[in-house]
């Protein structure tokens, strides 16, 4: 497995903080493992793609990060907390973490102001006004403050993405994972979307993001992962992965989805 | 031909009037209650605590599996001997709670169950705790989801209100009963009691309609 040394090389930037580590993690869903043995870690700062076949463990694993999915074995650590399944600081670190899914799940009841506004105030008990102003300003980053006051089901998929996106930045997190965060997008509203996420890595969000867009890995990723079979075959910084990928498995899927 | 003769009905339409005002404000009541306790035990079946959702539904098959006449015959009869004694109007009530939550319970369960999980997962990894998410992302999709079926409980509640003529609780249906054994005027008297019976559900309807376009504004995804 590549070691996470040289990036940081090629990366100055980036901080050695570490944002996410985990240590032989293992999880399976009855007989099936869907993790063996992962290993990684993520500085703060950095932009990683997990890209692999589906069923390759590659959501699984990013779901663990904010306990959607428990672990059976190994450790997690996020923003130097480590996960204990059940425990209490499962809310400290979802505080910290937020999540953007492949279908948006937006809540259909609330206007897009209310989507943005309902965690701060339940959960980091902000006033309605403080709430509000932040997700106007949410909003306005990701090009839709006109729509604040609509329901999901008026707008179209790339601008319900962008408003789950925008919902998950009122909590302030520190890190933010995409599961597939383009893959229920009709083919003109990936670019949208895409370019938010870009604009967030700009601004040094620490992201995990699965996704096949390959575009994006090379432009934004500092590594990019390739899972299969619940392992992480291979991980490099886009150049190497893609101009050069080491094994046998990751050549083959790149090939398939090229 | 028979000759209607609607006079002496007339004549006792204050009494017919309060007994309709008795079975409004208890149908009222039962369900206002009713749909709160209905809520939490819905949210008790779905839980993920065994225990609870076994009592859940221990008490759902209880009632759904036996009269409700004899429900009301135990509260009011049978109770009191273990020294809980209440007045008929009390009775009623209870009865009809106990009974309207076993069948509501069920419905709003299947609103709950057909909420994605992918709602629940959004609500979680916001840091929302899992009552927070039942009570802001579940309960109004989940309400909406059955208010029809919701509705009809509803109004059955109200028809199954006459039921508890038989503790002289003073609704519409005693009221009548009353009246029909001063007057012996049977026809019209229960001509009478059906028609506003017939009015009252209409009534419900229509302002169980006005509540859900008021509650239930939000578009649904196409």
């Amino acid at each position: 497995m590549t070691t996470t040394s040289e990036t940081a090389a090629e990366a100055p930037r980036k901080t050695l903080e570490t944002a996410v580590r985990m240590e032989a993690v293992n999880k399976w869903y009855g007989a099936f493992q869907a993790l063996k043995n992962v290993d990684l870690e993520v500085r703060s700062g950095e932009r990683i793609v997990v890209c692999g076949p589906s069923g390759s463990g590659k959501s699984t694993l990013i779901r663990c990060i904010n306990q959607l999915e428990a672990i059976q074995s190994g450790r997690i650590f996020v923003d130097g907390i480590e996960l204990t399944a059940g425990g209490k600081n499962v809310d400290a670190i979802r505080r910290e973490v937020g999540m953007v899914f492949q279908q948006f799940n937006l809540f259909p009841h609330m206007t897009v102001l209310e989507n943005c506004t309902l965690a701060p105030m339940k959960v980091r008990g902000e006033t309605r006004d403080a709430a509000e102003a932040t997700a106007r300003k949410y909003l306005a980053r990701v090009h839709i403050p006109e729509q604040a006051d609509k329901y999901p089901a008026q707008l179209s998929g790339g601008q319900q993405q962008r408003v789950a996106i925008a919902r998950a930045l009122c909590m302030n997190p520190k890190i933010m994972l995409f599961d597939e965060p383009t893959s229920a997008l009709d083919p003109e509203m990936v670019k949208e979307v895409l370019d938010t996420m870009i604009d967030l890595a700009d601004g040094g969000m620490t992201m995990l993001v699965v996704t096949h867009e390959m575009g994006f890995a090379r432009r934004v990723a500092d590594r990019v992962i390739f899972m299969d079979r619940g392992e992480i075959v291979e991980m490099a910084p886009p150049d190497r992965f893609f101009d050069d990928p080491q094994h046998e498995r990751t050549r083959t899927f790149l090939g398939q989805i090229a | 031909m028979y000759d209607f003769n609607f006079a002496p009905v007339f004549a006792s339409s204050d009494q017919l009037l309060r007994g309709a005002a008795v079975t409004l404000e208890l149908s009222c009541e039962a369900m206002a209650i009713g749909l709160v306790i209905s809520i939490g035990l819905a949210a008790a079946k779905t839980s993920k605590i065994a225990p609870l959702r076994w009592v859940v539904q221990a008490y759902i098959e209880l009632i759904r599996n036996t009269p409700f006449l004899v429900q009301i015959f135990f509260i009011f009869f049978g109770l009191p001997s273990i020294g809980l004694r209440m007045s008929p109007d009390a009775a009623a009530l209870l009865a009809l709670v106990v009974n309207f939550c076993a069948y509501a319970t069920e419905i709003i369960r299947a609103g709950i169950e057909s909420i994605a999980v992918g709602q629940i997962e959004a609500g979680r990894a916001l840091g929302l705790k899992p009552l927070q998410v039942f009570r802001y992302i579940i309960l109004k999709p989940a309400l909406r989801t059955v208010y029809p079926a919701l509705t009809s409980q509803f109004i059955y509640l109200m028809l199954t209100s006459s039921v508890v003529s038989v503790i002289s609780a003073g609704d519409l249906t005693a009221a009548g009963a009353d009246v029909q054994s001063r007057t012996f005027a049977s026809m019209e008297v229960y001509l009478v009691i059906t028609v506003v019976y017939f009015l009252m559900s209409a009534g419900f309807s229509a302002l169980f309609g006005a509540i859900e376009r008021a509650a239930f504004r939000y578009p649904l995804s196409r």
